[in-house]
């Protein structure tokens, strides 16, 4: 088996042009940002770079729907004083690629996603080159009209989608501002009368409980028994959405279990409530093929045991007995997670890595859902390889307590390895279709 | 985080594995292709620190758990220069006997709770474990802060109630007599003397608490310290409950019996014959739970028998746990259960 080293994670993080410069710099992503660094320029052209004209597009398109008042970010960044404050952070933070907060390795795999918030390499080098340059305001004349932000607190999916058909709320609980990791696991009716097919799904807690509520997974109840995995949502995912043609089902008549772990953080939270947004396709929708949500384990060491100022590393391997699709991947662990990959093993010996994180945040959990025509295949005899990197170091800056043993549990300070899949079932004639859509195409990073 | 729904016996099992699936949720067939156990043998203890809560009093509970690394091998650490605490005011409170634990789904390898260190409120500084397996050494710091620079607070605990109001339950060796609750947990007020071979029998009485309807809870049994080698042979003389899913210690869904459980699944979590759940009186496994009867004669009433096979000075521990009670307790939460010690001196 191919054999990676945390060492060489790092040099998948940051793009080739940036790689040099920050090699220099001995940077540890893991670590922490340098004090002081010199960048590199690469300017996008001969010409001054002025907030208003070149910088503004990008903060607001990328920033400004966390850095407003009223959302999450720590602070506005919605005008040029705002933005000249903090440009030396804004500029390391987006170099090392942990701003605007999307962990994907640009340089391997697929780079077609939904929903992907990643700046471009030329991005990166407007603000690089700003900041070099003495943050010039430029011409207020060429500033982009400010954007009207809607609501913060509402479904992001809502943007593209409307509003959601139907929201199931948890029942109401009250989170202390101090104490352990608890688990709040009430069941809802879902008002779903007749099956349905579902378009699309946001889980989204309130505004006050999204520091707490750091993971709300919710299924559904049915007679005699569970009926599946509705959704999953941990701190800082979007939402999912489910392929055309594909249907992940809402039962008739099924309840919705909650599964929200909130973890107390200094905010005293009453009566809060989790919401579930969730798009249905009309009644007379063509279902060609079933998707489900599944979470997919990893394994390694006893229960993923991790010494005191140790490494870790996980891996499951997993196959269908008919063809697949892979609609979207979000890995899943605690604060020693540190990367996560997921590979092909074709039937034929060939291997393919579909998606790298090797800058992975517990602050941050994405689903990374493939656009459809680059959404992998998996053939009958195919598997994919999951590994996990996990570091219970110094140098990981999330770990809280490097001293200590590390196992599987539920806990905050318990690690667990897996990932969440979305897979659409096929058959083969499904299979051989979507293979003939697509045409030939080249494959990267194939061995 | 995915959990595990249903609470039995004390342990929980994903509920997925449980109940017949509905064509709704088909089981699309896929295979896993699990990594080779290691096959562990000769391998060691490790010390675990799980996190600390504030006392009524002021003081700190500093909560120890550990990890036997083997897959079968029980391990035996006398206390002294292999297995001491620092600083030594705290010493002698660990335990000595190491046995394999696996709880399903996220509770894992690891025996949570074990024992606990109280210390002063303006304690500063930690509390080291240090254990030596065959000459391998490692050691954890129980501490009331987090050295991390992003993430804090994870060690903490709570003794205020859990997500649906469970709490820890209380235990007491006196009937009418004081009664408590805790990782520190309550010794029995007297040191049991017998002899090797002759058992001796020990009552105690255990509750459920929460902020909730109040439920049953599990006793489970542990040689905590002892000679090295000295077995100790448990027998529950704890009445069956009424009914045959109740008799196997369950909490199924409604509808569900334990004949619709899949053979390999009772196997793995240790349903049924050879699980080491007594659904009666009867011998039990270290750190089998049986549930103690919530109504009648000897309602809240845990009732054992203790048979040691070797002379010498002997803690068990009594664990009680709420684990089927509610879903908010279970051994990856690290809540809801408190620890009674017995003392044994056995002569030949």
């Amino acid at each position: 088996m191919q054999s990676i080293t945390i060492e060489r994670l790092t040099s998948r993080m940051v793009a080739p042009a940036m790689l040099a410069l920050l090699a220099t710099l001995g940077v540890g992503f893991a670590g922490g940002l340098p004090a002081q660094a010199q960048f590199a320029s690469a300017t996008p052209a001969d010409r001054e770079v002025t907030f208003t004209r070149d910088v503004a597009p990008i903060i607001q398109q990328s920033c400004q729907e966390c850095h407003q008042p009223g959302s999450i970010g720590p602070m506005s960044l919605m005008s040029y004083q705002d933005v000249r404050r903090y440009s030396r952070r804004i500029r390391d933070l987006v170099v090392a690629r942990e701003m605007p907060p999307y962990q994907y390795d640009t340089d391997v795999g697929i780079q077609d996603l939904k929903y992907d918030p990643r700046l471009t390499e030329d991005e990166i080098a407007t603000i690089t080159a700003w900041v070099e340059s003495g943050m010039p305001e430029g011409d207020p004349a060429d500033m982009p009209p400010p954007v009207e932000w809607p609501d913060p607190a509402r479904f992001r999916l809502a943007d593209e989608l409307g509003p959601p058909d139907l929201i199931i709320r948890s029942a109401p609980y009250s989170v202390p501002a101090v104490g352990q990791d608890r688990w709040w696991q009430p069941v809802v009716e879902s008002g779903i009368t007749e099956n349905r097919c579902i378009k699309a799904i946001e889980t989204k807690p309130s505004a006050e409980g999204r520091a707490v509520a750091h993971h709300a997974n919710s299924s559904w109840r049915v007679e005699n028994g569970r009926g599946g995995q509705l959704s999953e949502y941990a701190l800082g995912k979007i939402g999912e959405i489910i392929p055309e043609g594909a249907c992940r089902l809402a039962p008739a008549g099924a309840k919705v279990a909650f599964d929200i772990h909130y973890w107390p953080n200094g905010v005293d939270l009453q009566d809060d409530q989790v919401e579930i947004g969730i798009w249905l396709h009309p009644e007379d929708y063509e279902e060609t093929y079933r998707q489900d949500l599944t979470l997919y384990f990893l394994e390694g060491g006893r229960g993923y045991d991790i010494a005191p100022h140790g490494t870790l590393m996980t891996r499951g391997i997993h196959q269908w007995d008919s063809p697949v699709r892979i609609d979207s991947w979000q890995p899943h662990g605690h604060t020693r997670l540190v990367a996560m990959s997921m590979e092909i093993l074709r039937a034929n010996g060939r291997t393919e890595t579909v998606s790298m994180v090797s800058n992975w945040s517990a602050l941050w959990h994405h689903s990374h859902i493939y656009e459809e025509d680059v959404a992998p295949l998996l053939d009958v005899g195919d598997r994919i390889i999951l590994t996990g990197w996990y570091d219970n170091t110094e140098n990981n800056r999330y770990n809280p307590d490097p001293d200590q043993w590390v196992g599987i549990g539920d806990r905050t300070a318990d690690e667990m390895s897996h990932a969440w899949i979305a897979v659409t079932h096929l058959d083969e004639e499904g299979f051989e279709r979507l293979k003939a859509d697509r045409g030939p195409r080249p494959v990267s990073d194939e061995q | 985080m995915a959990r595990a729904a249903v609470a039995l016996g004390g342990v929980a099992v994903a509920l997925a594995a449980l109940a017949p699936q509905p064509v709704s949720s088909q089981d699309w067939t896929r295979r896993e292709f699990p990594l080779a156990p290691p096959n562990s043998k000769g391998n060691f203890v490790a010390p675990y620190f799980d996190g600390y809560y504030p006392n009524e009093d002021g003081t700190y509970t500093i909560s120890f758990g550990f990890m036997n690394r083997n897959d079968d091998d029980l391990i035996e650490i006398p206390l002294g220069p292999d297995n001491f605490i620092e600083p030594a005011e705290f010493d002698g409170v660990q335990p000595t006997s190491f046995p394999v634990v696996s709880y399903p789904g996220f509770g894992g390898p690891c025996e949570r709770g074990a024992f606990g260190v109280v210390v002063p409120g303006d304690f500063e500084g930690d509390v080291w474990w240090t254990l030596t397996t065959d000459g391998y050494t490692t050691r954890v710091p129980g501490r009331l802060y987090s050295p991390g620079l992003v993430i804090k607070g994870a060690y903490e605990l709570s003794t205020t109630p859990m997500a649906a109001g469970s709490l820890r339950p209380t235990i007491r060796f006196t009937e009418g007599g004081a009664d408590d609750w805790g990782i520190e947990g309550i010794e029995h007020p007297e040191t049991l003397a017998t002899r090797v071979g002759e058992p001796i029998e020990v009552r105690f009485w255990a509750f459920d608490r929460g902020e909730r309807e109040l439920g049953a809870v599990n006793m489970s049994l542990w040689k905590h310290q002892g000679p090295v080698g000295g077995k100790i042979s448990f027998e529950s003389l704890v009445e069956a409950p009424s009914g045959a899913a109740a008799a196997s210690g369950l909490n199924l869904p409604p509808g569900v019996t334990l004949d619709d459980i899949p053979p390999e699944v009772r196997a793995r979590f240790g349903l049924g014959a050879g699980g080491g759940r007594a659904p009666g009186p009867g011998p039990i496994d270290v750190g089998a739970p049986v549930r103690l009867p919530t109504e009648g004669a000897n309602a809240n009433m845990g009732r054992f028998r203790a048979t040691f096979h070797m002379p010498g000075d002997y803690l068990i521990r009594v664990r009680i746990d709420n684990f089927n009670a509610a879903g908010d307790s279970s051994v990856g939460n690290q809540c809801c259960w408190s620890n009674g010690y017995v003392r044994v001196s056995v002569t030949d």
